[in-house]
């Protein structure tokens, strides 16, 4: 048996309409999503590799279609695309002088790929396509969950960074079970988390009462909820449930992360709707707020039945954020076709690492709690400063003084490792005085950080361009509520910590004066 | 949480400076404390209480 790797350029629409037929049916949600990604990419050639063995469609064969009277096919194809025209190298055979300037030419353009199931109903398998997405006038899109995924075309290694994609293929398995697959794909490829196929989901979130056993194969028509957080569990994460009046702002901690959370989206009907979260959309104001969330106009979700990388938008004062027609999600139900967005969402589950014991509520919280009564102090805490003849920078002091007079004060948190924080801290913009204390400090594997801006400073739409004049760090393998949670907390030329005491002995709590303080970097995962 | 009294002077003997060479001090010199709230403690306790109630009802919904 060959492999047959067959290169088509993507010139004209004739071109575009070949490949949609290889990709499946042109009227699906899914494939017209994944080709308008491809085309934002600027993907001008792609080879399609066949047959290809997937190990995702090969567990679903294993449980479900090597058991049919009918036989399906066994293998996939897998199309591998590329920015730039690659064709020219694989017209003929692959001679040992090409292979170079074939390698370099695809791995300079390599925009992912797309296996494709011998499916007809859901052809669209594991799929990874860049994260850099379209951009929107005045924001920034972030795929705040992405990592790099590997692939060998001809012995070329390739690799891409995005977050991976499924359809759902309804005989194996629901939304639910792909949303929880599209986050622990991420987890497994970003942090090694086990590799689990929607196979493997299905049998974790195995039925327990009669109420879930009512189809065949078991969950595959539909998952509760509580079957969910079984597999979520099962599956080696702390599955967290949101259900707040505003789901929307109650999650961005956690993307702005770069943890997958899966949104419930209820619309009107008995059986509701799950999509994963994989990323954010920023805007600059108008007239900024201190509140985090005002600053997403939308969220960036894969939806099984809609596609990579669609828009899921945000309520703002008047109405939500709107985004072309294209972009976004849409279902049906008794009433028509109707354009979802966040006000549907009603429950979000948070794929936790089994480390951490701190929500991000309590984590902001508890972060308010040391830095709003700090600020409110800070212009006396200065004049003892000065009789002691101890300065820090006046001007940013000022600003801040300013911003928490006139609520304009924005905290923003996100979970990070030691090691994430160390390497933001060491690369960035930090003065050298504070770089170098914050550097020394002893940090447990998880901490809660929170930012402090102003809305001015925050109000960019280029994450580079955002500063922040201090920070809170918060120990999240602890419980949040003793004395010796909070780590550090930077504030301009004013550096807390708290040295953890021995069993039985009081924190120890410092300040540190930092001379030379200034703005510096706030920290995003853009690409 | 802080707990400040601002009529105090800072304690110029408890002024040192670090191997780096910069000056630290108790963060009680100042009158502040980074121990959390009884307030916040409740807030917390609150949320939690809140989302737990909501996340129950939701457990029997489902999702395709």
């Amino acid at each position: 048996m060959t492999v047959s790797y067959v290169v088509n350029s993507l010139a004209s629409s004739h071109d575009w309409s070949t490949l949609v037929k290889e990709l499946g049916n042109e009227d699906s949600p899914v494939i017209l999503a994944t080709v308008q990604q491809l085309k934002a990419l600027g993907v001008q050639s792609y080879v399609s590799e066949s047959p290809y063995i997937d190990r995702d469609y090969s567990a679903d064969y294993l449980h479900y279609y090597a058991r049919t009277f009918r036989t399906y096919e066994r293998h996939c194809t897998r199309i591998h695309f590329f920015s730039g025209d690659v064709a020219p190298f694989l017209g003929g055979g692959l001679l040992t002088s090409e292979f170079s300037n074939f390698s370099r030419a695809a791995r300079d353009t390599y925009c992912g790929y797309c296996v494709v199931r011998p499916l007809t109903e859901a052809p669209i398998g594991r799929t990874v396509l860049s994260a850099r997405l379209r951009g929107y006038s005045g924001m920034e899109t972030t795929v705040t969950c992405r990592a790099q995924f590997d692939a060998n075309l001809l012995g070329v290694e390739l690799s891409v960074t995005g977050a991976a994609f499924l359809q759902q293929d309804a005989r194996v398995g629901s939304c639910a079970q792909v949303a929880i697959w599209t986050g622990m794909r991420h987890m497994h490829a970003k942090y090694g988390y086990d590799w689990v196929s929607v196979a493997d989901i299905t049998r974790l979130a195995a039925p327990t009462a009669p109420d879930e056993a009512v189809s065949l194969p078991a969950g595959s028509e539909f998952l509760s909820s509580e079957r969910m957080l079984r597999a979520i569990d099962a599956a080696g994460y702390q599955p967290l449930c949101i259900r707040t009046n505003c789901i929307a702002r109650d999650i961005l901690p956690y993307v702005d992360s770069g943890i997958p959370v899966i949104v419930g989206l209820e619309i009107g009907e008995q059986i509701g709707h799950a999509v994963t979260v994989v990323g954010k959309i920023f805007t600059k104001l108008q007239n900024p707020t201190n509140h985090p969330v005002d600053f997403i106009s939308a969220y960036i979700v894969h939806d099984d039945q809609g596609g990579p990388y669609r828009v899921l938008p945000l309520p703002k004062s008047t109405g939500t954020f709107s985004f072309p027609s294209g972009d976004t999600i849409k279902r049906t139900n008794s009433s028509g076709t109707i354009d979802i967005n966040a006000t549907h969402a009603t429950l979000a589950i948070v794929l936790m690492s089994p480390r951490v014991f701190l929500t991000a509520a309590a984590a902001e919280v508890g972060a308010r709690d040391r830095i709003e009564p700090i600020m409110a102090s800070l212009e006396q805490i200065r004049e003892m400063f000065e009789e002691s003849d101890l300065h820090v920078n006046s001007r940013l002091l000022d600003d801040v003084i300013s911003a928490y007079n006139n609520d304009q004060l924005v905290l923003r948190t996100y979970l990070t490792s030691a090691a994430g924080y160390r390497r933001h801290i060491a690369g960035g913009t930090a003065s050298d005085e504070l770089k170098d204390a914050l550097l020394r400090v002893h940090l447990p594997h998880f901490t809660w950080i929170t930012e402090i801006s102003t809305a001015e400073t925050y109000n960019n739409t280029s994450a580079g361009m955002r500063r922040i004049c201090g920070h809170s760090v918060i120990d999240a393998t602890s419980t949040g509520r003793g004395r010796d949670d909070m780590l550090v907390l930077h504030l301009p030329g004013l550096l807390f910590t708290t040295q953890i005491g021995e069993d039985g002995k009081s924190p120890k709590e410092t300040i540190s004066i930092i001379e030379n303080d200034d703005l510096y970097e706030c920290r995003e995962k853009s690409l | 949480m802080t707990a400040k009294d601002t009529t105090k002077k800072i304690d110029p003997s408890q002024i040192k400076v670090d191997q780096q060479g910069r000056k630290t001090l108790p963060a009680s010199e100042i009158g502040v404390s980074l121990r959390i709230s009884e307030q916040a403690l409740k807030e917390i306790e609150k949320l939690q209480q809140e989302n737990a109630l909501a996340a129950k009802e939701s457990l029997k919904f489902s999702w395709r």
